[in-house]
């Protein structure tokens, strides 16, 4: 009998799919046009689920990778070199953003001001899983909430930037990767100062439109966020300018840009506890998973300015 | 039925696990797409609406464990079924020499409906050097993976009639 009309019902229910999907496609895309990054709690349920499986399947190859490195090669030393790496990424952000003090203001901020800067902590993850899609660009680390990460945060790795949590669970993120063709950000050309945005193509490398003359971008340049998108921080590496097409008749330019961060070798990344203030806006009393960042859940306050937030990574 | 269609997606949820695990260390271009071929043996042994429903949730867990849009792929799963359907009225796609172009064709529509739905990916050079050689390794998998559901299907639901069988049901007819 229920068989009989659930059978009845197939034409409404095939129509009654359609529609929900076509409707999930279309909100989608309109809560990623207005900014809107978080998802719902379902989809949460699924990447906390997959976080430690993924981990598991991945633990036995990746050691197996790194087994004459690390214990019979390298003993000992891989250990120090991660640790180095960190420190690295630390110097190195710190030092893009003396660079940029320089360049922009032609004088060094005080050392007050670049003490409260540079207090950002940094959540180190292990990238756990790629997007089952090859048409999508995205990746799954094994930290989540209870860690402080939640959705709009800027992830990074030492070479530059990586990309946006866009969904977490208790102890999984997902990271939407710059390369996707759903990502854009904000840069800024450290040599000329040149403005625009640079998007994923949904490929291996970057677009950068710009609204500048075209010789104030060259190939060998380099693009840094500006810190005007509301998402990232200023400074950080975005990619190294490798071809420029500038139509003298058009109003905006492109160039092509390659990513600063490797993202075929993604192992290990560094969450900035941090949200930038348009998202702090867009998220801000919406509950736990969707709260800014406060001292119980990062460890320590993160509230900063919107230029000018070095990251430091959290002892 | 309903314990091969709940086994189904079991086998759809762990392969986008293996899937999202081995993309870190294996080519994108040789990875199956897991929830098109889950679809295909869903269609080829779940009809009405049992199959019609599973293949959308197949699809729509794929959805929630990518960073796409929501929606996309469980309509495209629900295509998936849909083409399956009509091509089991036509032709025995249980057989492996009709089953391997079939999934290969589908694959190649797939990527079409993707493009149609999200505009991505553009369909350049870079697309075609994945999309290529998945819809490959999708048709040489294809029929493992029926062969697996089959037996799974048959462990855990006695009364799976399977592909190609007659099937009479009293309140619904010849199917």
């Amino acid at each position: 009998m229920l068989r009989a009309l659930i059978e009845r019902l197939r034409v409404p229910l095939l129509l009654l799919l359609v529609a929900l999907a076509l409707l999930a496609i279309a909100s989608d895309r309109r809560a990623l046009a207005r900014g809107d990054r978080e998802s719902g709690w379902w989809r949460g349920v699924l990447l906390e689920l997959a976080a430690p499986v993924q981990k598991a399947l991945t633990a036995p190859v990746d050691g197996t990778r790194n087994a004459w490195s690390h214990y019979v090669a390298l003993r000992g030393v891989r250990q120090e070199n991660e640790r180095l790496r960190e420190r690295l990424a630390q110097l190195e952000e710190e030092n893009l953003q003396f660079r940029e003090a320089l360049v922009e203001g032609g004088r060094l901020r005080t050392i007050a001001d670049m003490r409260r800067d540079v207090e950002v902590p940094m959540r180190p993850a292990q990238v756990v899983g790629m997007d089952v899609s090859p048409w999508f660009h995205s990746v799954l680390v094994d930290r989540g909430r209870s860690d402080g990460v939640h959705a709009g945060m800027p992830v990074v790795t030492e070479d530059g930037v990586v990309g946006v949590i866009t969904a977490t669970s208790p102890n999984a993120a997902r990271t939407l990767l710059l390369l996707d063709a759903q990502s854009s950000v904000d840069g800024i050309v450290q040599r000329s100062r040149a403005r625009g945005i640079v998007r994923g193509t949904g490929g291996d490398g970057l677009e950068f439109e710009f609204f500048v003359r075209g010789d104030d971008v060259q190939v060998g340049d380099l693009v840094i966020t500006s810190g005007f998108g509301g998402v990232h921080p200023k400074g950080s590496r975005i990619g190294e300018v490798v071809a420029v097409h500038a139509d003298p008749t058009a109003f905006a330019h492109r160039a092509v840009l390659r990513p600063a961060v490797d993202f075929g070798r993604l192992e290990q990344v560094f969450v900035l506890l941090w949200r930038g203030p348009a998202l702090d806006l867009l998220y801000d009393g919406e509950g736990d998973q969707t709260g800014p960042v406060s001292e119980t859940t990062a460890g320590r306050q993160t509230a900063a300015p919107a230029a000018a937030v070095p990251a430091k990574p959290t002892p | 039925m309903r314990r091969t269609a709940l086994v189904a997606w079991g086998l759809a949820l762990v392969g986008l696990w293996i899937v999202g695990s081995a993309a870190t260390w294996l080519p994108r271009a040789w990875l199956p797409d897991v929830t098109l071929l889950v679809a295909v043996a869903l269609g080829l042994r779940v009809p009405g609406a049992l199959g019609l429903a599973t293949a959308w949730a197949v699809g729509g867990t794929a959805d929630l464990l990518s960073g796409g849009p929501l929606g996309q792929h469980a309509l495209l799963d629900l295509g998936a079924w849909l083409l399956t359907r009509v091509g089991v009225h036509r032709v025995d796609l249980a057989r492996g020499v009709v089953l391997v172009p079939f999934v290969a064709t589908l694959s190649a529509l797939q990527l079409l409906g993707q493009w149609a739905l999200t505009g991505i990916p553009g369909l350049g050079r870079e697309v075609f050097a994945i999309a290529i050689p998945q819809a490959l390794v999708n048709a040489v998998v294809a029929l493992a993976f029926q062969r697996l559901l089959e037996g799974l299907s048959g462990r855990v639901d006695p009364d799976d009639p399977g592909p190609g069988s007659l099937r009479i049901d009293a309140a619904t007819g010849l199917r």
